[in-house]
């Protein structure tokens, strides 16, 4: 077990359910400590400060959030822009109406052993005995855990797909390619479709949502409020779609329910596409447009925000839930990072995102120097997403087979 | 402007308004009025309110939805005196009777049971009668019913209960009771008809009251010593029992027209008030037998133990809709009733057993369409003229409500 420091001591101290709240502060905190580059710790605080303080995203009512983006009017109707326009084609032709291409009567039973939503090995709750909880595979209990884990999951995925639809929403305003703006327009429609499956699969059929986790409204909120398109696009279209189509590829190989691997699939097909317009319009602006001081901006918080990532989504309403009085935080880190659901969610994740910086220019000499000393450049030589369809990625997860976890990552 | 009403205007987290309102209602009235200008320091204020709050008061990280998650008001945390043993399947548990509440005989309960992490609801009729010292709710456990086993096997003396009710009409005014009271059940209907018959003997000692009670074996009888011993104690009781295990394997023995023409005989068809309680098939069969007989209408009452279902998810609508009701609108969300959506929008609609089973919620429906969870205590008449529960009520689409009278 981990050994505690002065802090865990001091968290100790107070009464439980203030523990927990003092540790969002103590992270809050570590955020400083932890991202190297100060301007980008900077640009991160104010949101830091509404996720982990003020917990904007956890007072249960909406959350507004002042967005200061320039909208792009042009009345000559120019730029042309020849693969965006390729895309918004093929985005027309791929809509599908959720209603119709689900089977909503499916009935879902979280708990039922048979077709879980995701596998034993995912958590391996079984390493939680040494606190005193055995949790036999199968058991009630462990099923329950692993129905939780799956729903606080797709809960910040339904989160993640509301910044998506709001951020795309932005975007389409700010670019000036006006084939840009028709694509962008399919990606509203995707977007706001996936709100929906999510948000019906969760309500309906797992009955509980889960809260948006700290860390992913604190990288949320910093890309609403950001003025600067392209750091809507670096933030949503490459990270947080990256990230989420890795993992939306990991649960749609692992989960034995067939309508969560349906509504994968669909999903699938449509963010392979976001990523991959992310992906032509940054490329040129990255090449031509930027200072040598900007473009190492984008550089770092690209780098520090892929971090962020690793390093904290880790479940903690869940911990809070069911592990807060059996072990610190850190423990429960410690386990949630061994496990081999969570490894191998971190290799998809990576294994996406990576070369997308590639494609862009975000990994040049002094970048790869980082993401080797953070063990993540032997991604880079992936695909991007531009040589990468949704079809491609979906035929490659199905030939690598259904349900086993083959842990060999990270 | 007023500090209840500057707190109503900006403060509008629910968790925070408590939190507020006792600071706001000593500031000086320049600084109330300077606050309710500015956005910044009003959505400030109500930043530090829920940061207090978030420290003592957590809130848990997710939330429970649409069948079994919203919280309703009106329930009661009471605790359970003791648990006895009925019969090989059968418990009572007597619970603690809150102050002030007198309910009728023939009530039930609604509890809010936990259930490997899901919230289940269930109604259990009063076996006790109104002048007891507490409330005994008999529960029979039904196989693979996931809340009666909870009930009959895990609930200890000690352990709370999520209550709500008393509710339901299958009661007897203790002032005017009928000539004949006639009470005819099987299984666990003998629960109500027991209050039943322990109300009407408690308001008139001579009242004439018979039981007519089906079940499979002698052992299985609910009561059956207490309904004996009443029975001695009063000469105007009769009671008579069909058991199963007295027929033979093939056709077991039960409740038949001439078993109610029996009972029917000690007084005249006129005077004769029924109350019937007991699995489907006998309540069909003795209603439909009274009705040749020409007993009807108010002259008998049932009582349906069942499980209700909800509609199927897929035919509700998937993005909120809006209620109107008494000139107010509230957004209900997929998978809320009606009922929990003008409760979480502050209007108050009655209500009682949330379960479909009582009748006090009912409105009649100007507009729009809902699925109702069914079976409920709604008849056909009822629904012909568009009355609805909110309680298990879901809209398909916009819905506009009003009073039924
Ligand atoms: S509250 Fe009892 S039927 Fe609705
Ligand atoms: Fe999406
Ligand atoms: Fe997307």
């Amino acid at each position: 077990m981990a050994q505690p420091t002065a802090t865990d001591r001091l968290l100790a101290l107070l009464p439980p359910t203030a523990q927990n709240r003092a540790a969002s502060f103590v992270e809050a905190g570590a955020l400083v400590t932890e991202v190297e580059s100060p301007r980008v710790m900077l640009g991160l605080l104010p949101s830091a400060a509404r996720g982990f303080l003020l917990q904007r995203g956890k007072q249960g009512v909406p959350t507004l959030m002042p967005a200061r983006h320039l909208a792009h009017f042009d009345w000559s109707y120019t730029g042309a822009q020849a693969e965006m326009r390729d895309l918004y084609r093929r985005a027309k032709q791929q809509q599908w109406d959720a209603e119709v291409a689900l089977d909503w009567s499916v009935d879902v039973d979280p708990l039922n052993p048979e077709r879980p939503i995701l596998p034993y090995e995912f958590f391996a709750f079984e390493r939680f005995r040494a606190y005193g909880t055995p949790l036999p595979r199968g058991s009630k209990e462990e099923l329950r855990l692993r129905a939780d884990l799956a729903t606080w999951m797709l809960s910040q995925f339904l989160h993640g797909e509301q910044g998506a639809l709001l951020a795309s929403a932005q975007v389409t305003e700010c670019v000036q390619w006006l084939d840009g703006k028709f694509y962008g327009a399919t990606q509203v429609m995707d977007e706001a479709r996936h709100v929906e499956v999510f948000h019906r699969y969760l309500t309906t059929k797992l009955c509980k949502l889960y809260d948006v986790n700290d860390n992913l409204f604190v990288i949320i909120d910093a890309l609403m409020v950001d003025g600067r398109w392209d750091m809507k696009f670096l933030g949503m279209q490459i990270m947080i779609e990256g990230l989420a189509l890795g993992a939306f590829g990991l649960l749609y190989r692992l989960t034995e329910e067939p309508l969560l691997r349906d509504l994968l699939r669909y999903v699938i097909q449509d963010e392979a596409r976001h990523v991959h317009y992310g992906v032509i319009a940054l490329r040129e602006h990255y090449r031509t447009a930027l200072s040598p001081e900007e473009l190492r901006e984008r550089q770092d918080w690209a780098f520090e925000v892929a971090l962020l990532m690793r390093n904290r989504f880790m479940a903690h309403e869940i911990y809070e839930e069911h592990y807060a009085h059996l072990m610190s935080r850190k423990e429960w880190n410690k386990n949630v990072a061994e496990s081999p659901g969570m490894s191998e969610f971190r290799h998809t994740m990576f294994e996406r995102l990576i070369p997308n910086l590639r494609a862009i220019g975000l990994l040049d000499e002094r970048m790869r120097r980082h993401y080797e000393d953070a063990g993540l450049l032997r991604y880079a030589g992936g695909r991007d997403a531009s040589q990468l369809s949704g079809e491609a990625m979906l035929a490659e997860l199905d030939a690598r087979g259904h349900g086993d976890l083959a842990s060999a990552a990270s | 402007m007023s500090p209840a009403r500057l707190s109503k205007h900006f403060v509008t987290h629910p968790a925070s308004r408590d939190v507020l309102s006792p600071v706001l209602e000593r500031l000086p009235g320049a600084a109330r009025r300077a606050l309710a200008r500015s956005p910044w320091a009003t959505g400030a204020l109500r930043d530090v309110a829920a940061m207090v709050r978030s420290w003592t008061t957590p809130r848990p990280p997710f939330q429970l939805i649409g069948r079994d998650g919203a919280a309703l008001p009106g329930e009661r945390r009471l605790k359970v005196l003791e648990v006895r043993r009925e019969t090989p399947d059968a418990v009572s548990l007597f619970v603690e009777r809150p102050a002030g509440v007198r309910e009728l005989a023939g009530q039930f309960l609604t509890f809010t049971l936990s259930i490997d992490g899901a919230e289940v609801r269930r109604s259990y009729s009063l076996s006790s009668a109104p002048d007891e010292p507490c409330w005994r709710v008999t529960v029979k456990r039904v196989a693979g019913g996931s809340g009666s086993t909870h009930l009959t096997e895990r609930v200890r003396a000690g352990d709370t209960l999520r209550t709500r009710g008393p509710s339901g009409d299958f009661t007897l005014d203790p002032d005017a009771l009928p000539g004949h009271l006639l009470l005819i059940g099987g299984g666990s209907g003998v629960t109500p008809l027991f209050a039943l018959a322990k109300a009407a003997l408690t308001a008139d000692a001579g009242a004439r009251v018979t039981m007519l009670i089906g079940d499979r074996r002698g052992v299985d009888c609910l009561f059956a010593e207490e309904i004996d011993e009443l029975a001695r104690a009063h000469d105007g009781l009769r009671v008579v029992r069909v058991l199963e295990s007295s027929g033979s394997v093939e056709s077991p023995r039960r409740i038949d027209e001439a078993d109610l023409d029996d009972a029917l005989a000690r007084g005249t068809l006129h005077e004769a008030r029924v109350y019937v309680c007991g699995p489907e098939p006998l309540m069909d069969l003795v209603v439909h037998a009274l009705g040749r007989r020409g007993v009807g209408g108010a002259q008998v009452k049932t009582e349906r133990f069942v499980t209700v279902r909800a509609p199927a998810a897929d035919r509700l609508p998937s993005t909120p809709v809006t209620l109107r009701v008494g000139g107010r609108e509230a957004p209900v969300a997929p998978g809320q009733t009606l009922l929990e959506a003008a409760t979480a929008a502050e209007i108050p609609l009655e209500f009682s057993c949330t379960m479909g089973g009582c009748g006090a919620c009912v409105m009649r429906l100007v507009d729009g369409d809902v699925a109702m969870a069914e079976p409920n205590c709604l008849d056909d008449d009822e629904r012909r003229r568009r009355l609805v529960l909110t309680c298990v009520s879901r809209p398909l689409t916009d819905v506009t409500l009003e009073p039924d009278d």
